[in-house]
């Protein structure tokens, strides 16, 4: 405590003269040149990092860029301001003594905020993901639009901005989605007990084979899943170039669909039957309200079609 | 006088549209003041219809060009802007040391253009043939490419021919120890250039020194069509103009089995 007392009163000691004493004591040279490295050397210190993020963004990749930038930045400014405070007389021995302990106070005060500065480097040299990548964080998906000195900040597909603490990627698990240049699109088919099998898996290959958007290699495949409780389960699986992926799933759903009514291949689904108590009672129908046109339409009879189950399919 | 519609062609007159078909492509040209409008059908989506004008819903490219007088429509022959993984419907062996000759079609990509006095303006390049798309390599270092099938045929006949084929000519030689499968050929079609012939189209000749699984293979591409189309003029201009490099050329079937299921 002691040290850190004098470290101040040291610090202090030139603050307590005033501008004029300054000057007469050393002209007005070190406040030029301090007033000119802030004034220059700032600017430069920024023009050179983001210059230098550009280049390197530009000759390997913008990950690399902004580490380059920062690596870069940083020092320089550190360094510009050990000068301007070297101009204006100010001795730096205590001025680092001083930093040095209350670096231990501001440290136990800052864990998260050096975990998170810690970790974004962790993430600019590990290169999990880069900007422009989509990723996916615990349910959250979208775009990374920057990784920063504490948090990644991504754009969900609805145009929100999510700012992601980096030590929160560091300890969590996510998903890089768009890594890799050709992704899988998985569509469940289920098909009833009675269809032939081959006919159906010959049926979903030829819809791969004319959508000139699914990838012949790797090659689109028909994989048996289980026989379920209604129906014969398959996945479809076909690939597709990631920036395609959203549109050939969608075609190939559609195509499925309709290309299964086509051929007559049931696509079955739960059926599900409602008693009022008993199976063989009929349902009871009451009519609410008399439409008009009812007029004109003679009501079925009550007993007949109205209380008749639906014939399953 | 040549039927070939590899040629410069009149712009239709104001409000006038014209029709062109060339194998599984039809396109429409249509004019509208000093704008020229272009749409397309493929017969993978049915017959097109029929008569001078496309299906009402058809959905047009425009542009505004910079005048009409003078202007000529300039259809070109290119191949395709990718490379072209070749499937051979029945796979051969070329033994060690031994060579073959192969031929194999491909579907013009039709290249608009209008041409005048101060040069040309390319409009939209149009496959004749729809290929399908696929991946050619690993996951990381591959390349998306056209997939098509071939018979690789051994010898030449006439119903081969079509205007809007054009005939593309490997020399396959096994410069190394061992077997070699040709089962899928990667082959980058952006270098080669279109030749025609009596009103058939050529592409240069690509030579494919094979030397081993681990070496890969060596190609050339010659400047001149194939011997079999001595004297042809190029009228389609190759995309790049790199001639010799080593690349992956020959795949396995067996190499599709590592993208298989499960994650």
């Amino acid at each position: 405590m002691h040290a850190l007392l004098q470290a101040a009163d040291s610090i202090a000691a030139p603050n307590a003269l005033s501008l004029s004493s300054f000057v007469e004591a050393q002209g007005f040279a070190p406040l030029v040149r301090a007033a000119a490295l802030v004034v220059l050397g700032l600017p430069a210190a920024w023009g050179i990092a983001r210059w230098l993020r550009g280049y390197v963004a530009r000759v390997s990749n913008p990950q690399k860029g902004l580490i380059t930038g920062k690596l870069v930045l940083w020092p320089l400014v550190l360094g510009i301001m050990v000068s301007v405070l070297g101009e204006l007389g100010f001795s730096l021995t205590p001025l680092l003594g001083a930093a040095g302990i209350l670096g231990i106070a501001v440290g136990f005060a800052s864990q998260t905020s050096v975990s998170n500065i810690i970790s974004g480097f962790f993430l600019l040299a590990e290169e999990p993901f880069q900007v422009g990548d989509i990723i996916d964080v615990e349910g959250t998906r979208g775009q990374v639009l920057t990784i920063d000195t504490l948090s990644v900040k991504i754009r969900t597909f609805d145009n929100q901005m999510v700012r992601i603490p980096n030590e929160t990627l560091v300890k969590s698990r996510f998903t890089n989605v768009s890594r890799f240049p050709v992704r899988r699109v998985d569509i469940a088919v289920g098909v009833a007990y009675r269809e032939d099998l081959d006919r159906v898996r010959a049926v979903l290959l030829e819809l791969a084979d004319a959508n000139p958007r699914v990838l012949m290699e790797p090659e689109p495949l028909v994989i048996f899943q289980g026989y379920a409780d209604s129906s014969i389960n398959f996945t479809f699986a076909v690939w597709a170039l990631r920036e395609q992926w959203l549109q050939v799933k969608n075609a190939i759903a559609e195509d499925v669909k309709r290309r299964l009514d086509e051929e007559g291949i049931e696509i079955p689904f739960p059926h599900r039957s409602l008693y009022t108590g008993s199976m063989t009672d009929p349902f009871p129908v009451r009519i609410m309200q008399q439409q008009e046109e009812s007029a004109a339409d003679p009501p079925l009879p009550q007993d007949a079609d109205e209380t008749e189950e639906p014939e399953d399919d | 006088m040549t039927d070939s519609p590899w040629t410069d062609h009149d712009l239709p007159d104001e409000g006038d549209t014209h029709r062109y078909d060339l194998g599984p492509l039809t396109f429409w040209v249509r004019r509208v003041k000093n704008e020229v409008r272009i749409t397309s059908h493929h017969a993978d989506d049915g017959p097109p219809p029929e008569g001078e004008a496309p299906s009402a819903e058809a959905d047009w490219s425009r542009w505004a060009l910079r005048g009409t007088e003078d202007q000529r429509l300039r259809l070109t022959p290119v191949l395709p802007d990718r490379m072209l993984v070749v499937k051979v419907e029945q796979p051969f062996t070329l033994l060690s040391r031994a060579e073959a000759r192969i031929y194999m079609r491909v579907g013009a990509w039709v290249r608009v253009e209008v041409v005048g006095p101060e040069g040309s303006d390319p409009l939209v390049e149009l496959p004749t043939e729809r290929l399908s798309d696929t991946w050619w390599g690993d996951f990381l270092g591959g390349e998306v490419a056209y997939w098509l099938t071939t018979k690789a045929r051994r010898e030449l006949t006439d119903d081969l021919f079509e205007p809007w084929l054009i005939m593309c000519t490997l020399q396959l030689s096994n410069r190394s120890a061992d077997n070699l499968s040709v089962e899928k050929l990667g082959l980058r079609m952006e270098h080669l250039s279109v030749f025609e012939k009596d009103g058939r189209l050529w592409a240069e000749e690509t030579r494919v020194n094979y030397r081993g699984e681990d070496e890969g293979s060596d190609i050339h591409m010659d400047d001149l069509p194939p011997r079999e189309a001595e004297g042809a003029r190029e009228i389609g201009p190759a995309r790049s103009r790199t001639r010799s490099f080593r690349a992956r050329t020959f795949s396995r079937l067996r190499a599709i089995t590592s993208f298989g299921w499960g994650d």
